[in-house]
Parts: structure tokens; sequence; C-alpha cells
């Protein structure tokens, strides 16, 4: 009888770990930044439509292509030094990078960067905006020629050093303060900078204050962007995050180069699984 | 079977259930909902558009084109397109070349739809979430709804009376310094012109022209120019900033007063310049700064709010070099502001640019030699410091022991005191100074492992030989104070009745032992001198009992009544309180007998 229920747990457990796998995998959406997910803040669409690749570490780049290429880095977590040091070795190379994310994210690049930065709230714009006052519209001097970008709720920056503000809010916009959506009368309203782009001897990096520049919800105002930083280069979008979390790492795997495979073997696990539990007696 | 096939599916379902816990909460981003009208923003923008519009500055009116796409709800929809329509119709009547289509219903329209801006201003302060700061800015508005009011009036009385006119060229903007000429028919209009007059809107700001007047038998013939830039800043400083289009009131002084003639707008230019500025330069280098012209152009230029040239600088078309030395007092280390203010000509309005740009500190080439750890015999190690400029250097480095200042040469050796401690980590600072100035200060540091061999020796000595020395006469010493107490102790010990009480309180309050009790208590019933608090039972005992000339049986018993209070003390195997007592009894029989 213990055996009977030893063999019974070991089957259970077996077959809910496998069937819970494949149901996180194909049906719930992923982090933010994957380029696997198809909601609205993943980067399914940069992928597809774009032709970009991924990495899943920092230390993939190499100096021999950085000059065809054009890194998408974009994350909610601090970088680490050494993380640090790839970046700067790719840029002193050739390479473009296009840095975007979350707060943590951006105060890290700008530390190690040495820039004198401070975020001191976000930005809203009511009048200038795709639809909602979060979805700004920002005038940029990325591409030639007079040109936009739309960004989420941008963080409000002070000047910084050593680099060069390409995009910036129109004068109706506001930082706010005490972030409550709505504008106050200590606000301060006015044009503010959204991105700015630091020169390297022969790279680019283009730090874009935002959650939210090529995600599937914004891409479509952004294909301009996309273009003309590219122009011609491989996009390479970094998903060295992902590979702490396990689910996330399966799931790129699983819907990478070689995902018919890595699927074909745990649905045959499952089905030897579910084959032998019938069979047992 | 069956059993074992529902035990499986349940595993599942629990296991399945816990990999809720992966599932990623999904945030609700904010979308916003689109009409979730912000009051208080609509009150600041609408100040700001009127602010525009009190100036007749253009961007006022691109404001307002943007502004009627704004989000308004449903009941505030009409009147905030009224509003916004309004100022634009107010800009269109102040750029409407044809003087001959104003009317006076158009003006009092306009007039009264400007009124109904302080209607929505108050509504907006109804909904806003910060009525006090939303009163402040309905007053404020309502302030300039009056002035914009009045001005419009003021236009009307001039434009209004107007008089029919051709004017050549006819076109919608014309160019400073352009000529205009103005062509009226004496049958036309029966007054006597004295002189034309160019008026700034929407003030009505005289400006003066140069003008010609032909009069022939049918007509009279102005011929005048637009102004220039520099003319319409100097008379009304401010009023092209931030703009490049001003509408002009072409009149008439005439016998009968002010007639209008034509409204005509004129396009000022900006300063065709380019500035190439390099972002970080090192203190010591020359900063260039290239500012191209596709004109000639006067200017001030401006370093950290300070006048770099103390004359104004002519620019040429072309290319014009200007180097700044970083070593001129008024470029520091850090972040520096290069302001380019260059003024109106008769084309273009003034206009100032600033360019920020970073000079990184210079520091001095050196060449430090020091280890990352050292043995030393003598307490102390060498750093070797080379530098390579030649300028002369001054150095100081600090052990945290021993700190030294040194002029730097070419080469130079300067040793340090590491300390008495065996194994430390010394943190070395060097300290580099330039006085003349050419380099900026330099702190490095460096930490060392220092293994001092002597403080070793001697530590090993210390811990190993001493105590062994010691050792011994520690017991010496302690013995002779010992016994030096304990006769003490005993002269100085109050009578027996109460002795054993005061003896027995350490026992009793800290170790609350019966049979120690009980020991004692047959001590006392003896007649025996009590153990004194410094002396242990069993040297009470030698010193005490053993001395005596007693029976042996009485001797023997008494032992071992010591040895289980002993036990009752000290040992986890505790004797019986019944056993202790007999043996007590037994005790006190002996010594009886």
């Amino acid at each position: 009888m213990p055996l009977r229920v030893n063999r019974a747990l070991a089957l259970g457990g077996m077959l809910g770990f496998l069937l819970g796998l494949l149901v996180l995998i194909y049906t719930i959406p992923g982090r933010p930044y994957s380029v696997v997910n198809d909601g609205d803040q993943g980067l399914s669409r940069l992928v597809n439509e774009f032709r970009a690749s991924w990495i899943t570490s920092l230390n993939d780049l190499t100096r021999e292509s950085a000059e065809r290429v054009l890194l998408v880095l974009a994350r909610t977590g601090e970088l680490s030094p050494s993380e640090v040091d790839a970046i700067t070795s790719f840029l002193d190379a050739g390479g473009y990078v296009l840095a975007y994310g979350h707060q943590d994210f951006l105060k890290s690049l700008v530390d190690h960067l040495g820039l004198d930065v401070n975020f001191t709230g976000r930005v809203i714009d009511p009048v200038f905006n795709v639809g909602s006052r979060f979805y700004i519209v920002a005038n940029s001097s990325l591409c030639s020629g007079e040109s936009s970008i739309v960004v989420y709720s941008p963080l409000a920056i002070t000047r910084p050093t050593r680099s060069i503000v390409v995009a910036w809010s129109s004068s109706l916009s506001f930082i706010d303060l005490n972030g409550n959506g709505y504008y106050d009368m200590i606000e301060p309203m006015g044009s503010f900078p959204v991105a700015v782009e630091i020169e390297y001897q022969r790279g680019r990096l283009i730090v874009v204050f935002t959650e939210l520049l090529l995600e599937n919800s914004v891409i479509d105002h952004n294909r301009d962007l996309v273009e003309c930083i590219s122009a011609g280069r491989q996009i390479v979008v970094d998903q060295s995050e992902v590979r702490n979390n396990l689910i996330e790492y399966s799931r790129l795997e699983i819907h990478g180069h070689r995902g018919a495979v890595y699927t074909a073997i745990l649905i045959a696990v499952l089905l030897l699984v579910a084959y032998y539990v019938l069979q047992s007696k | 079977m069956r059993t074992t096939m529902n035990t499986v599916l349940a595993i599942t379902v629990l296991v399945l259930a816990m990999f809720s816990a992966q599932m990623p909460v999904l945030n609700a981003r904010e979308h916003g909902t689109p009409c979730d009208q912000d009051c208080l923003f609509l009150l600041a923008a609408l100040n700001t558009v009127l602010d525009k519009a009190l100036q007749a500055d253009a961007y006022g009116l691109l404001l307002s084109n943007y502004m009627l796409k704004a989000c308004v709800n449903p009941d505030l929809r009409d009147l905030h397109f009224v509003v916004y329509s309004t100022l634009q119709h107010y800009y269109n009547l102040l750029s409407e070349h044809r003087a001959a289509v104003h009317s006076d219903t158009l003006f009092t329209r306009l007039a009264v739809n400007l009124k109904r801006i302080e209607t929505y201003a108050e509504k907006l302060h109804g909904c806003s979430h910060d009525k006090e700061a939303s009163r402040a800015l309905v007053t404020k508005i309502k302030l300039k709804v009056e002035q914009l009011v009045n001005k419009v009036e003021k236009l009307s009385e001039v434009v209004l009376q107007y008089i029919p006119a051709t004017v050549k060229p006819e076109k919608d903007f014309y160019e400073p310094g352009e000529t205009l000429k103005i062509i009226l028919y004496k049958n036309a209009s029966a007054v006597q012109v004295s002189r034309p007059l160019i008026l700034l809107l929407p003030d009505m700001q005289i400006i003066p022209l140069n003008y010609t007047i032909t009069i022939t038998d049918e007509t009279i013939q102005l011929d005048l120019e637009i102004p220039g830039a520099m003319l319409v800043e100097a008379m009304e400083p401010g009023h092209l900033t931030g703009r490049s289009t001003v509408s002009f009131l072409i009149a008439l002084e005439t016998d009968r007063g002010l007639r209008a003639i034509r409204i005509v707008k004129a396009r000022y230019g900006t300063p065709g310049v380019q500035v190439f500025i390099p972002t970080v330069v090192k203190r010591g280098e020359r900063v260039v700064v290239q500012i191209q012209a596709d004109d000639y152009y006067s200017a001030l230029i401006v370093l950290n709010e300070e006048p770099l040239l103390n004359a104004t600088y002519f620019l040429q078309p072309g290319d014009n070099l200007i180097e700044i030395e970083t070593g001129n007092g008024l470029i520091k280390v850090g972040l520096n502001r290069l302001r380019l203010c260059i003024n109106a000509t008769l084309r273009t309005v003034s206009r100032c640019f600033e360019y920020p740009f970073y000079v990184e500190p210079r520091y001095p080439d050196i060449d430090v030699h020091i280890p990352t750890s050292i043995v030393t015999w003598t307490g102390r190690f060498g750093i070797a410091i080379y530098s390579k400029e030649e300028v002369e250097l001054y150095c100081t480095v600090s052990s945290g022991f021993e700190s030294k200042s040194l002029k730097l040469r070419d080469e130079y050796y300067v040793e340090l005191y590491t300390g008495l401690f065996p194994v430390q980590t010394l943190l070395i600072t060097l300290r580099v100074l330039d006085p003349s100035g050419t380099f900026d200060e330099v702190v490095l540091t460096y930490s060392v492992t220092v293994v001092n061999l002597p403080s070793i020796f001697a530590f090993l000595l210390v811990v190993v030989l001493i105590p062994a020395l010691l050792g011994e006469r520690e017991r010496v010493f302690v013995s002779i104070i010992v016994r030096s107490l304990r006769e003490a102790g005993v002269s100085a010990l109050p009578s027996i009745d109460r002795l054993h009480e005061e003896l027995l309180k350490p026992y009793v309050t800290v170790f609350t032992s019966s049979i120690v009790k009980l020991y004692y208590k047959a001590l006392g019933k003896i007649g025996l001198r009590l153990p004194a608090p410094f002396e242990t039972l069993r040297e009470h005992y030698y010193s005490t009992i053993s001395t005596r000339v007693l029976p042996h049986t009485a001797k023997t018993l008494l032992w071992k009544l010591l040895v289980l209070a002993e036990r009752d003390l000290y040992s986890t195997r505790k004797p019986k309180y019944e056993d202790v007592h007999k043996l007590y009894e037994d005790v006190l029989n002996a010594f009886a007998s």
C-alpha cells in the first residue's frame, strides 16, 4: 500500500509539474521586455516585424560584429559592473545601444556612466499624446527633419552632463511630482528632456527615460525611430534578465530556434508519464 | 486502480495550483480614460495661451490649435470649442490685411466671445481638484481677458475708421526693409494726410519709419519701409522673443484723426548660426568653438555668466573660430555653459543660444610603485614615485602612522613606518598638488598588506614565554594572598552562633543546597569552626578536622557527609535528602559517643 501511494505521489507530481510548465509557457503572458511576450509590454512584434534576434548574456556581444549591430537594452533591474563593462566595450568597438526601462535600471546605467542625472518625476502631457495623457508625443532630433517619438510617462531628468538632449516633451507637458496623474500648481509645466545621446568614439548610446518605447503597445508609433536609428544594422534584443527566471528562460528557449525540439521533448515526456499512470495497477 | 488514479489526479491538481504562484501579476497599466479631463491643467494652459495672445505671439495661435484637440468632457466641450476658436479668431483679426472687411459686428462678437472665457474658467474651477489654486488662476485669467478686450476695442476704434487704399505689392508676409507703396485716391478720401504711421499690434506702439510722400493731382502715394527687427526690439524690447512674425497696422495721421489703411504681417528670420563645440575637454586644452554664420552678425559671448570678450564679437559669413583657454579663470572643472547672444539685424531677431560643455580635470602623469604586500624586518617600507611632468609637484604620502611631504622630481623614493601590528592592511594615501595650477589635485589610495616580522617575534615571545614564567610565580603569589586572607578572616569572624548563617548565605542564597546546610549544621553541632567564604569544604576539612584528634569513625562519617554535600553542589547525581539526613544523625552520634 505505501508503495502504491509513493508511486501515486511521484506520478501525480510529475504530471502536475509538466502540465503546469506547459500552461505557463504557452498561455500566460511573460514578463516585460520579453521577446516572447505578446502582451502590451512584450517585444514580440519588434522581433517578428523587424527580424530582431536576441541574446541571453551581454558577454555574447562580440567586438567584431559591433559595427553591424543595434542593441536594444530594455530592463527592469540594475546593471552589474561586469555588464556595464560589456556594454562600454561594445560601444567602443562601434556598436549602437538604445537603452530604456524601469527607473532602477536607468539609475544604475547613468550612475555607472558618470552622468550627473536626477530624476524629478514623471512627465504627463494632456494635449500632445496618442489617446492617453501617459503616452506622450515627444519631439525628437534623432532622425532627420522634425520627428517625434511616443513614450510612456517618461521620467523628467535634470540636464545631464556629457550628453546631448535628443528628445523633449511639448511645452504643454508637466512633471507629475506627487504622482497623482493630475496637474497641480507647484508642478512645473513646459518642455522637458526625455532622451539623451552620449557620444562615444565610434559607437552611439541613446538613453530614453521611459518604460515603454518599442513594446507591442507603442511600436506602431515608433517605427520610424527604429528604422532611422538601426539604419541597416541588425537589431539584437538583450534578454539576459530572463536568464535568472527558470520559467521565462524555458519559455524563451521553447519559443526560440530550437523551440520545436524542446516542445516535442516536453510533450513526449508528458505522454510517457500519462501512459505509465494509466497502465499502472 | 481507481484509488491510485484518484490519488494521482488529486496530486496533479495540487501541483498545478502551486504554479499559480509563478503567474506574473498583471499590473493594470495606466491607460487613462480618454476624457478623464484635468480641469486645473486646462486652466493653466488657458492662462498660458492668454499670455501669448496679449503679446500677439503666434505661438499662442499654435497652442490654441492644439488645445482644440485636448481631452474635455461633454459638458464643457462646446464652451471649450468656443473659447479656443475665439482666440483663433482674435489672431486672424490681427493678421487680416484687408481692413475693409472688418466690421463693427465682428469686433463686437469677438469682444463678447472673449468674455465667455470667464464663464469657461469658472466652470473649470468648479471641477478642479485644487480649488484654491484654480481660484487664483481664474482671477488671473479674468484680468487677462479684460486686457484682451481692451486691446480689441482700442484696435477696433482705429481699424473701423479706415481709408480705402491700394497697397503694392499685395502679400501675406512682408520682409523687413521692404518698401510698400500705398496709393490713396484724392476723390475717394476727403482728408488731408500729414504722415503715415506703423503701429505694432496689439499694443499700438508707434514705430518710427522711413517714408516718402508723392502727391499728384489724383493720388497721394506713400512709400514706406517695413521696420527692421532691430527697430522693433528697440521700441518694444522682448516683443520678438520666441517668435518671428509680427503684425503692424499701417495708418495715416490725418486732419480728422488716425485712419487705418491695412494690417500687414512681417516675417523676421532667426540668426542663421550653427555652433559646434566639444562636449568634453580636458583642463589645459583649448576649447575651439566653431560658429558657422550665414550673414554678418554682432554677438556677445558669455561664459558661465561672465562676458568672455569685453567688446562685441563680429561674426562673418562662413566659419568663425573662437578659441578659449581653459586656464583663463572663467572656466571651471565640471559643467560650464557658453551662451552666444546674437544681436538683431534688419532681417533677423536677436537670439541667445546656450551650449554646455564639460571640463575634465587634468591630472599629472605620475607612476607609483607600491607593493600590494610586504614583509618587513625594519618596520618600514618604501614607495617609489615617478613624475613625468616638468613642473614641480608636491606630494604628501601617509600610511596612517606616518605622513611625509616631498617634492617630486623625476624619481623619488620614500620610506614609511608601518606600525607595531604583526599583520595588518595599511591604507596608503598619496596627495599630489601642483602649486603652479597646471594640474589638478589628485588623491590616490593603495592597500598594502604588511607583515612585520619583529612584531611577530615579539608577540610570540609575549604569548608563549611569559605565561609559562608567570605561571609558577602566580601560584606562589595567590597562595600567599590566600593564606593571609584566611588568617585575617578567621580572626575577624563573629561568634559561631551567627557565623554559620553568615557563611551559609552564599550557599543558601546562591546554591540553595539543603545538603550543605546539613553539613554546616553538623559542624555547628559538633562545635567545629565553619568553612570561611574563601576556602573550599575540603580545604576547611584538611585544615580544621583532619588535623584534630577525633574518633576515626566520626572523621570518616563527616568526610562522607562532605562528599555528599559536594555532590549536591556540583554533580548531576544529587544525593537523596533522607539518606543524607541519616548520615548526619550518624555523624552526631559518632561525635557524641
